[in-house]
This record gives structure tokens, C-alpha cells and sequence, in this order.
């Protein structure tokens, strides 16, 4: 592999950052962290600071306190070197309306040196073959097809870093399958992509770390078993979660109750989920309310 | 570490468009004729744009070479019509097509996006400029020829004499369509820029300052459009030439750019 994959520096590197609108601060000392060959997963409600911070990350605000590193240099001041270096898909898609898909694509490859395929990822993400949409106009796009040109134009120059606001939002479970595989594919290959969702199931199986966002502050980082598995409740309480297979079906019930048995002697609760997305889930829901003021919590 | 979804190993999808490392901006140049093929191509196919850069000033030439509006003494009406019209079509395209465009750029948070690329917003405002140029020369190209067939005979040393004055202009018109897109909602760019366009049209370019009485005069002579439209009958229908209608028309191109680097906003937030 290139320099991209010997270079074992973060690609992101932010510190205490801080961003204030007016009297709302949208990040209050914010930290997070993105390797390369990894995919880093932003956590967190509507408002928590999470499109903030990455457009910290490119340049486009500045932030209040703190800083801000990606790939090594200070994004505010970014150069048209840096900036081929970083893709960035952001939130309600930044696209031209009076072009077509296909325009958009080879303009968007127009920038770089050495982009991609246009022919190879449109076809790869559905915007050529049967059910295409490459000589459409922007404007007439349902959300989805947006959201792949916006993906596809946030990856044809190559980038090192990819961010990646909330990139499967509005597309169907097969694109979104192949979204996923894409990504997992960069990251595999030495890119670090960063990403924002609000879909569990894009997280688990997918990300390699998560930082879960809340009030503009990290509350919490690790692998998504990590989060899950550090996670103390209110009142201090942890979760421990287990998988069980080749359960016969005729036995299950017996199981549950023999399971719920075990955990009343030791003081626990069970509860059974549907794997790890619920989980995590319920981590973030619990982590949320964790994050508001007490007044609010106590309403 | 997480555990990776084994069916999303790539290898299991050859399709899948593997990156490279050292990821290169393509040269300058390149990027800003990109972006500037871009912007002419959309202002050109759009049927809404067409309307205002070509068949706009060319209603405004057959009127003006048919109706007594606009006329000087002692210049021939197709001179005085085509002054006229080359000023609508450098407004209409520098000042109401550049305002519409960049005021839903910056709704669709197209002007974020491009922020964002090795294009930057030096090189978005560099090739929208080529851009303007481009459309600049079809629209001269277009309605000249009207002109030609209509009976308009133009001297060398005139043409030459208004290309400054056409710079000068989409400097000017320019600068406060990007003032507009920069400051208002997309909704109020739409209606001002065409009741602007309106104003700036009658205001000194289809009817000179003199047929204006006294005191509304005076304040036609110090718009952008009436130092255009002067400066432009001076230069293709003998009109008179003042150097004050120069010094306006400086003034708003040198002030017009300094409020667009100071107040333009790039994003609607």
C-alpha cells in the first residue's frame, strides 16, 4: 500500500473544541479522534453538535476554542492540495440543480488529478444501468439518488479522509447494503472515513469506533462492544450482553426462564434483544438523557 | 476493535472502487474552466435563463428600433437600439441570471460543498466570472447579427471603445447580483433581482438620462445603468461622452466588489 497506510498519525485530531452561536454552544470541548484505515462513527441526537464538528473538520466554520487537525494541518487555512486529500458528503447535498448526475460526476472528477472511474462508480453506486438516473437533472432526484451522487462525489478524487454526514439517509435497504460494503472497502483499503448516522445498524458491523456526541461534548468513545460494555446506568449499573445460538425452539421458553432465574439471584435484569444495534441503541437513548440537565431529568 | 460484517468484505463485491494515495488537485486552470463550463452550460440549456439573456433584449431591440423610445438626436434609431440592448443583455446575464444562480447555490448549500474541494470559493468565483464572459460574447454574437440584419452598420473604433466599458459594467452589474444572492432569502433574491433588472433597464438604458426631467435626472446619472447606457450610446450612437458617467460606473464596480467581499454570506445559516 501507499503512504496513506504507513502513515499511523490520526488523520482527525480535535481537542477541546468549541463553537458557539450566539448564546448556544454547539460544541463545548469536543474530542475526537479518526484513524486511518478505520471507520470512525459520530453518535448522537438532532442538535448534539455532530454536523458542527465536521464542518470544523473542513473548513468551512471556525472554531471558537480548541483545535482542529486533519491529516496534519489546520483545516481553516486548508489548501487546494489538502482539500483533494479530504472528501466531504454533507448534510441536504451541496449539489448544483441544474445539472444532470452524470455532469455533476465528470465536473466533480474534473478537480482531481487521478479520480476514479466516473463510468466505474456511477455504475457501482446505481446512478448508470437499468434503474439509473445519470441524465436526470439534480433537482428532479429523489433523496436517495442525491445521496449516492453526493457519495460518489465525495470519494472520486481518492481522499485520504472521507466525512460522510448521514450517507445511507433515504436509500433503500439494497443500496444501502452496498453503501456499507463501499465504505468498509475505503477504510480497507488505508482511507479513514468518518461518518454520522442515526441508524444503529449502519454502526455495528461497520464502525470500527464510535464517539457518541451529546450536548456538544463527547460522552462517550471506543469500539461499538466497548461502549456498550463500559456503559454505566444512573445508578451505576452495567449491561452485559451475550449471544445464544442453536436454541431449540421447543425449549426456548424453558431457557428464558432459567436465564431471568439466574439474573434475579444475582441482582440483575434480563433483557432479551434482537442483537446489537438494539443494544446500542439503548446505550445511546440512556447516554442522551444522561447528557441533559438535571432540571430536565428530573422534570 | 469491532467485529467487521463478514458479507461486507469487499472481495465478495469486486465492483466496489478501491481509493489511491496521493490524492492531487488538478491544475488550477482546469478546475476554474470545469466550473465555468459548468455554469454556462446550466445558464444555457435552462429555458427560464435563455428567456432573460437572449430573447429579453432581443424583444428590447426590435422595440426600441420600431417605437420612437430611447432616441438621440442626430443618431441613427438601430444605433441607439443596440446601445441599449447589449446594456440589457450585460445586466440581464451579470446581474439577474448571476443573482438567481448563486442565490439557490447557496440555498442548495452548493457554495458549502464547493468550499469544501480543490475548486475552493476563489475558483467558484473565478469560473462563475468566465462564465458571465462566455455568455457575454454568445449574447453580442447573437444580437449583433439581429442587429446586422436590422440595417446596424457599427464602426471599429466604437466596438473597441465599449469593450472597456463592457468590462467595467460586468464588473459593476456583477458584483451587486453577488452582493444580492449574498444577502437575501432565495425568494427575495428572485423578486428583487427582476425588479431590479426592470428599474436598471428603464433607468438610463433604454430611455437616457435626458429624457428624464431635472431632478429624477440627476439621480439616473449616478445608477450603474445610466452610466452604462450613457457610456454605451457614446461609444456605438455618437452620443455624448462625459467622464462622470466613467467615475459612477468606476465607483460601482470598486464598491460594488469591496460590499461583496465584506457582507457576501456563503451559507443561508
Amino acid at each position: 500500500m501507499g503512504a496513506a497506510m504507513e502513515d499511523h498519525s490520526p488523520a482527525l485530531v480535535a481537542e477541546s473544541l468549541a463553537v458557539s452561536f450566539g448564546e448556544v454552544r454547539a460544541l463545548d470541548g469536543l474530542q475526537l479522534t479518526a484513524r486511518r484505515g478505520a471507520v470512525t462513527a459520530l453518535l448522537g441526537p438532532n442538535g448534539a453538535g455532530k454536523t458542527t464538528a465536521i464542518s470544523c473538520a473542513t473548513g468551512l466554520l471556525r472554531p471558537g476554542g480548541g483545535s482542529v487537525r486533519v491529516l496534519g494541518a489546520d483545516p481553516w487555512r486548508a489548501s487546494p492540495e489538502h482539500r483533494a486529500r479530504v472528501g466531504v458528503m454533507i448534510q441536504d447535498g451541496g449539489l448544483t440543480s441544474g445539472a444532470t448526475a452524470l455532469q455533476l460526476l465528470r465536473y466533480g472528477a474534473a478537480m482531481h488529478a487521478h479520480p476514479l472511474d466516473v463510468d466505474e462508480i456511477a455504475e457501482y453506486l446505481g446512478i448508470t444501468g437499468p434503474d439509473g438516473f445519470a441524465r436526470t437533472l439534480v433537482r428532479r432526484l429523489s433523496g436517495g439518488q442525491r445521496q449516492r451522487l453526493g457519495l460518489a462525489l465525495a470519494i472520486i478524487g481518492r481522499p485520504e479522509l472521507v466525512f460522510l454526514d448521514e450517507p445511507t439517509a433515504g436509500m433503500d435497504p439494497a443500496i444501502r447494503r452496498r453503501v456499507r460494503t463501499l465504505v468498509r472497502g475505503l477504510a480497507r483499503k488505508g482511507t479513514a472515513v468518518v461518518l454520522t448516522t442515526h441508524l444503529m445498524e449502519d454502526v455495528v458491523g461497520l464502525a470500527d469506533e464510535v464517539h457518541v456526541i451529546a450536548r456538544g461534548r463527547t460522552v462517550a468513545s471506543g469500539t461499538v462492544e466497548e461502549v456498550i460494555a463500559s456503559h454505566r446506568d444512573r445508578a451505576g449499573a452495567q449491561s452485559l450482553s451475550a449471544r445464544i445460538d442453536a436454541v431449540d425452539p421447543a425449549r426456548r421458553d424453558a431457557l428464558e426462564d432459567d436465564l431471568r432465574a439466574a439474573a434475579e439471584r444475582h441482582g440483575a435484569r434480563l433483557r432479551i434483544t434482537a442483537g446489537g444495534a438494539a443494544d446500542l441503541e439503548a446505550v445511546l437513548l440512556d447516554l442522551m438523557a444522561q447528557a441533559e440537565p438535571e432540571q430536565e431529568t428530573t422534570r | 476493535m469491532s467485529t467487521p460484517d463478514r458479507t461486507l468484505d469487499p472481495a465478495l463485491d469486486p465492483g466496489s472502487p478501491v481509493p489511491a494515495d496521493g490524492a492531487t488537485p488538478a491544475p488550477r486552470g482546469r478546475r476554474i474552466l470545469a466550473h465555468a463550463a459548468l455554469e454556462a452550460r446550466t445558464l444555457l440549456t435552462n429555458g427560464e435563463q435563455l428567456m432573460v439573456a437572449l430573447a429579453l433584449p432581443a424583444m428590447v431591440l426590435v422595440g426600441l428600433r420600431l417605437l420612437p423610445v430611447g432616441r438621440i438626436d442626430g443618431a441613427a434609431p438601430i444605433d441607439t437600439a443596440i446601445a441599449a440592448t447589449l446594456a440589457t443583455a450585460l445586466v440581464s446575464t451579470a446581474f439577474t441570471s448571476q443573482a438567481i444562480q448563486t442565490g439557490f447555490d447557496r440555498r442548495n448549500g452548493v457554495l458549502r460543498w464547493v468550499a469544501t474541494t480543490p475548486l475552493g470559493r476563489d475558483g467558484y468565483l473565478a469560473g462563475k466570472i468566465l462564465a458571465t464572459l462566455l455568455v457575454h460574447v454568445l449574447q453580442v454574437l447573437v444580437l449583433g447579427t439581429v442587429a446586422l440584419v436590422m440595417g446596424w452598420r457599427p464602426g471599429i473604433g466604437g466596438l473597441l471603445a465599449a469593450v472597456p466599458v463592457w468590462a467595467l459594467g460586468t464588473i459593476a452589474f456583477g458584483a451587486l447580483g453577488l452582493l444580492l444572492a449574498g444577502r437575501l432569502r432565495t425568494e427575495g433574491v428572485l423578486a428583487a433581482s427582476n425588479l431590479v433588472f426592470v428599474l436598471f433597464v428603464v433607468a438610463g438604458i433604454a430611455v437616457p438620462v435626458t429624457r428624464y426631467p431635472r431632478f429624477l435626472g440627476g439621480i439616473v446619472d449616478l445608477l450603474p445603468s445610466g452610466a452604462l447606457g450613457e457610456l454605451l450610446r457614446a461609444c456605438l450612437a455618437h452620443g455624448p461622452f462625459s467622464i462622470g458617467s466613467v467615475v459612477v460606473l468606476l465607483a460601482w464596480a470598486v464598491g460594488g466588489t469591496a460590499a461583496v467581499v465584506r457582507w457576501f454570506r456563503w451559507t443561508d445559516a
